[in-house]
Formats: structure tokens, sequence, C-alpha cells
């Protein structure tokens, strides 16, 4: 039920974001990047971010740097 | 009219309270804070105060608008914490918390590098009050290595100082320049900084301090070294990237952690990473932006520490995995910790936004594309660990804590306060803009801003529901990089305390037998040769000898006779001698 609930919230926001982009104006006070010119580029960018800040330091945690809590005791 | 530093009133005020009665000191800690702001009102930007030592001069107070923006921010908080902390009744803890922040206020406001690193040093050791008041086991060894790592920051400050003295011939504290001595200073500034490698004792300490303590410490240690950065360092190019990593790497950190002031710790590293990173940019807006950051992480950050705090207050847990399910006990809190959450993760209409935007566009705006996506992904991180992980699961989740004490009315008034705070930067952005150094004309609520906002906090929600799974909060610790000086402490320990000590005790232990042999064999050379001759013979315990006590008198007529005899003869050849010539 949530799964199905985060599936279609995820690609709504996908089509209200890359219409919102395509309609406005890209780039902001001049300066213009690559990514203004991808639609949505943002949510993608903050989905994908956020997966590898929780994957990758979980990962490292889980294999490398995780200790018992008296460890230093 | 002398511009005497707005810090020494709080000093000041450290000094006095412990003269007053004990019910009235709480609230005269509110009362120097509030001096000390009406006497920055007062302060214009090219006041200074300078006095004569040896052939230099000693700067006691330059203002200009940078400090004051600094000056501003150090009075409120301080301020804020008082009421926060109006119901701690030990002293010590409100002496040091006093010279702490005077301290702090001093160094923004020091014009020289000489009164700069004093009150850089009386700041380390007045804060490390704020960890041992704790009073746990944890605490003072946290608080230790705080003040280990501290003192000797400060001395590769000092070093640094002398040579620069030594190197121009002058005490000013102006940009600085490549050479030896700026990179000692950049080390010790960066070490206050926690720029990452040099910020292991930040995360191991702050978690560890007292509920009130962590909420002053929060504000002030790294900002003055902000502050210092921005004097004397602005537009060094490393900073820029040190502080973009610095602001990955405290997010990443953030992920993994249970305990929530541990969290909230290594956001202050993310946090710093903006201000370092514009600092190292150097534009003007880039300083402007550093300088509103640096101001508005000060109140969020420990309207954050307040609302944990609080927690910890009520519940006496810290730990994500004992935590769970106080949103119907401690509701306030949530709210109010929300704000700060809201705020740290640049929601609009929350301080956070209109002043971390000042910095990405600082960034944006000297083309610094890699450095303005490594900003956002910090951004993304930290929405995703405040303003999701943490509060869902202290306030929901399966309930596991129990308030056991009553918060007083003081600490709600401290978040309160800096909730408001908050609330209004962000809804009036120029609240801010006004003090900062540098004229600026920038408006944060532009369209575009506010929909690349929400597409990455919106990604992050989404994000955070897609791998809830993985956060299972157990009861463990993550390795950093203090691990290079705390697992190696007890063969230091043993190499640097335990050998020496064996080793003198060892030659002391040779040296006072042998000394013992010398007396014995000194006062009785007759007896210690004979026994050994004597020994072997059967019967003879004693090696032989007749042993007796001491008898002064027992040789006193033979030694007398002798004495005579040898000065009779010593006479007659005397005189002899000088009948003849």
């Amino acid at each position: 039920m949530r799964k199905r609930r985060v599936i279609w919230g995820s690609l709504l926001s996908i089509v209200i974001f890359a219409v919102i982009d395509l309609v406005l104006p890209s780039g902001h006070e001049g300066h213009d990047f690559w990514w203004n010119a991808i639609p949505a580029f943002f949510l993608f960018f903050g989905f994908i971010g956020c997966i590898l800040l929780i994957a990758i330091p979980k990962f490292i945690e889980h294999k490398w740097l995780e200790r018992k809590e008296e460890y230093y005791d | 009219m002398i511009s005497i530093p707005p810090g020494w009133i709080i000093i000041a005020g450290a000094i006095l309270l412990p003269l007053l009665p004990k019910k009235a000191r709480s609230t005269a800690f509110l009362v120097f804070p509030l001096l000390a702001f009406i006497w920055l009102l007062m302060l214009q930007p090219g006041n200074t105060w300078a006095i004569p030592f040896l052939q230099y001069e000693l700067i006691l107070t330059s203002v200009d608008r940078l400090s004051l923006a600094f000056g501003y921010v150090f009075v409120v908080i301080a301020f804020i914490g008082g009421f926060y902390g109006f119901h701690v009744r030990d002293t010590a803890e409100q002496v040091a918390t006093l010279i702490y922040a005077g301290s702090a206020l001093a160094v923004v406001f020091a014009g020289d590098l000489l009164t700069l690193l004093i009150f850089w040093e009386m700041m380390a050791w007045s804060s490390v009050y704020l960890i041992w008041g704790r009073r746990t086991e944890k605490a003072r060894g946290a608080g230790m290595r705080y003040l280990i790592v501290h003192l000797f920051g400060g001395s590769v400050l000092l070093a640094g100082v002398l040579i620069h003295i030594h190197e121009t011939g002058s005490l000013a504290f102006n940009h600085m320049d490549l050479s030896l001595s700026s990179a000692l200073i950049l080390f010790g500034f960066a070490l206050n900084a926690a720029v990452p490698p040099l910020h292991a004792w930040l995360s191991d300490a702050y978690p560890e301090g007292t509920v009130t303590g962590s909420v002053f410490l929060s504000a002030f240690t790294t900002k003055t070294a902000v502050y210092a950065l921005a004097r004397g360092f602005a537009g060094w190019e490393i900073l820029m990237w040190a502080g973009a990593v610095m602001a990955v790497y405290g997010v990443a950190y953030a992920v993994v952690q249970n305990d929530i002031r541990r969290l909230l710790a290594y956001h202050i590293i993310s946090q710093v990473g903006y201000m370092v990173c514009a600092v190292g940019i150097g534009t003007e807006l880039a300083i402007n932006g550093a300088t509103a950051h640096a101001f508005a992480h000060i109140l969020y950050k420990a309207l954050l520490f307040m609302g944990t705090g609080t927690v910890l207050f009520a519940t006496g847990q810290s730990k994500l995995s004992e935590l769970g399910g106080l949103s119907r006990t401690m509701r306030w809190t949530l709210i109010l910790y929300m704000i700060g959450a809201l705020s740290i993760s640049g929601v609009p209409l929350f301080s956070g936004f209109v002043s971390k935007s000042v910095v990405v566009s600082s960034a944006e705006a000297s083309h610094q594309g890699l450095i303005a996506l490594l900003l956002y992904l910090a951004s993304i991180g930290t929405f995703l660990s405040t303003a999701l992980k943490l509060p869902y699961f202290t306030w929901f989740s399966k309930p596991k804590a129990v308030k056991t004490q009553d918060v007083p009315k003081g600490m709600y008034i401290g978040m309160g306060l800096a909730a408001l705070a908050c609330i209004a930067i962000g809804i009036y952005p120029d609240l801010l803009y006004n003090v900062l150094p540098y004229p600026i004309e920038y408006h944060p609520y532009s369209i575009q801003h506010l929909v690349q906002t929400f597409a990455l906090l919106i990604a992050t929600i989404i994000g955070f529901l897609v791998l809830f799974k993985m956060f299972k909060n157990e009861d463990v610790i993550v390795l950093d990089i203090d691990w290079f000086y705390r697992r190696p402490a007890a063969i230091v320990n043993k190499v640097f305390v335990d050998l020496p000590s064996f080793v003198f005790g060892f030659i002391e232990k040779i040296v006072l037998s042998f000394t013992y042999a010398v007396i014995k064999f000194s006062a009785d050379p007759v007896k210690s040769l004979w026994r050994p001759l004597t020994a072997l013979e059967p019967g003879k315990e004693n090696g032989g000898l007749q042993t007796q006590t001491y008898d002064p008198d027992r040789y006193r007529i033979m030694v007398g006779l002798m004495v005579a005899i040898f000065l009779v003869v010593f006479i007659i050849v005397l005189a002899l001698g000088l009948l003849t010539v």
C-alpha cells in the first residue's frame, strides 16, 4: 500500500517539476550550468543523492567502521 | 569614550556572578549578555581601542561590520541560552559559560593576533568545563581529549603568530599571504573550525557535554574560527574545496549516528563546511554568505541542541535505539525542534533558506559548478538526518523511552526565542541581510529557487521512504579520525607513562640500594670487611665479630691520645724548624 503511494507520488512530482521547469525560464541570475537544461534535474539529483547518502555511509559503516559502544573503554 | 570590548563585560559578569546570592545568579546570567548587547549597539564600525605593549600595539577593540555581525549573534545566543539554562544551579558551569561566551565575543573584536590568541585560549579552557560538568566517566575522557586537541591547536597558532611577528614586525591581524606563519595560523583556525581531518574533537566532545553546555558549545568555537578565517584567509582556494568536502563529510557521518546529539554535532561540521567554503570563494557575496550562514546557523543549531537536550533532560536518553514514541508527552519540544530542523534544511520561510542560498549562489556566481553540486548534496543529507530520521525515530516509531522528569519553563522559553528568531529571519530576510559586512542585493524567494528547493526536499522524502528499512538504529558507535589517537592511547600510555615510570623506578631502586650499601659500609668498614671472610666458619652467625651498638665514648680516649701525640709532634717539629731558620 505504502509502496504504491510512494511510486505514484514520485511519478506525480516528476511530472509537476518537469512541467514547471519547461514553462519557467531556466537558470537564475545569468550563470547557466548544464543541469539547468534538464527538466526536473533537482528531483533526480535529490533522489539519487539521497539514496547514495544513505547507502554508501551505511555500507562503509557495516563493513569497516561499526564498533560496540564499549569499544574504547 | 573608550571602546571597551563587549566581551569584557560578559567576562566581568563571570567574575561577579559567584559573589551574588545563589538565587540571583540565573537572572544575573541574563543581565550580562544584555549589557553587552546594549554596549554593542553603541559601537560603530571604525571604533578602536589600542594600548602600547612592549614595542608593539595591542588593539583590544577593533570594530567593523564583520565583527559586529558575529558580535550580535553571540550576545543573542548567550541571552537565549541563559533562559534555557535558567534552572542550572551549578555555579562553576555558569561561570565557565560566561567566560566562554565573553572570550568568544572578545575574539571577534580583537584587532591584533596576540589579543586574539589570548581569548582563543580562554575559550578552550573555559569551554571544557561545559563537558566535564556532565560528571560522567565518558564526559571526563572526552573533555580531556577536547582540551588536549585544543591546546595543541593553540600552540600551533602561537607558533604561527610568533613567526608572523618576526616576519612582518607587527601584530596586526589582516588578510594573509601564503608563508610558513600563515600556514601554521591557518592550521590553528582550521582545527577550531573542525575542518577534516582536524574535526574529530567536535563529534567526540559535544555530545558528552551538559544539556545546556552543548547549546553554547555549538555556537561559539567553530563560529569564531569561521570569523577568523574570513578575516585572514578569504579567497584561499584550498578552503573552498575543504569546505565543500566538509559539508558532505559531515552529513555522511550523521546518517549513521545513533546518538542524537552526536548526529547534530556532525551537522555542525557539515554546516560550518558551507561557511568555510564561502570563505574560500572569498567574493563579497561569499563573505556575506558565510556571515549570514554563521548567524542563522548559531540560532537554529542552538535550537536543535536545545530540543535534543530537552529530550535527554526529560528521558535520560540520547540514543535513537533507546528513544521513540515521545510525540504525545513531548509535543512542544517536537514542534520547536522541527522549526530548527526545517531551518537547517533550508526550507522556505525558515532562516537556513535565506542564508544557505547566499553561499550556494556565491559558488554559482563564481562559476564553481562542482562546489555548488556538493553543497546541494549536503543539503539533501541535512534534511534527511535532522528533519526526517532524527524526529521520526525520537518522537514517532515504537515507544521506548519514557518521560521521567518535567522540563523547566526556562527551557521552553529559550527554545521559543530561538524558534522565533529562525522564523523572523526566514520571513523577513533583511533582518539578517542588514547586518552583513558588505552591501547585499539578494532575493532568496525567486520562483526558480523555490522550485529547485522543493524538488530537492521532495526527492529526499522519497529517498527516505524507499530506503526506510536501512535505518535500524543499532546501539553502536562509528569510528572516525579520533580512532588514530584514542585507540593507540593505551600503547602511548604504556610507552610514555608506564615505561618511563618503570625505568625511573628501577634506577631509583638501584641507586637507593647502592646508597644503603655505602652507608652500611662506611658506618662500620671493619664489620663489612670481616664478615665475608668469616662467614663460612660454622657457628659464628655474626661473621665472628662481636656486634655492639655505637658508643661515642668507646674510642674517645684512644682517638684523643692519638690527636694529642700528633699535635705535640707537630708543635715540636714547627718549633725546631723556626729555631733553625
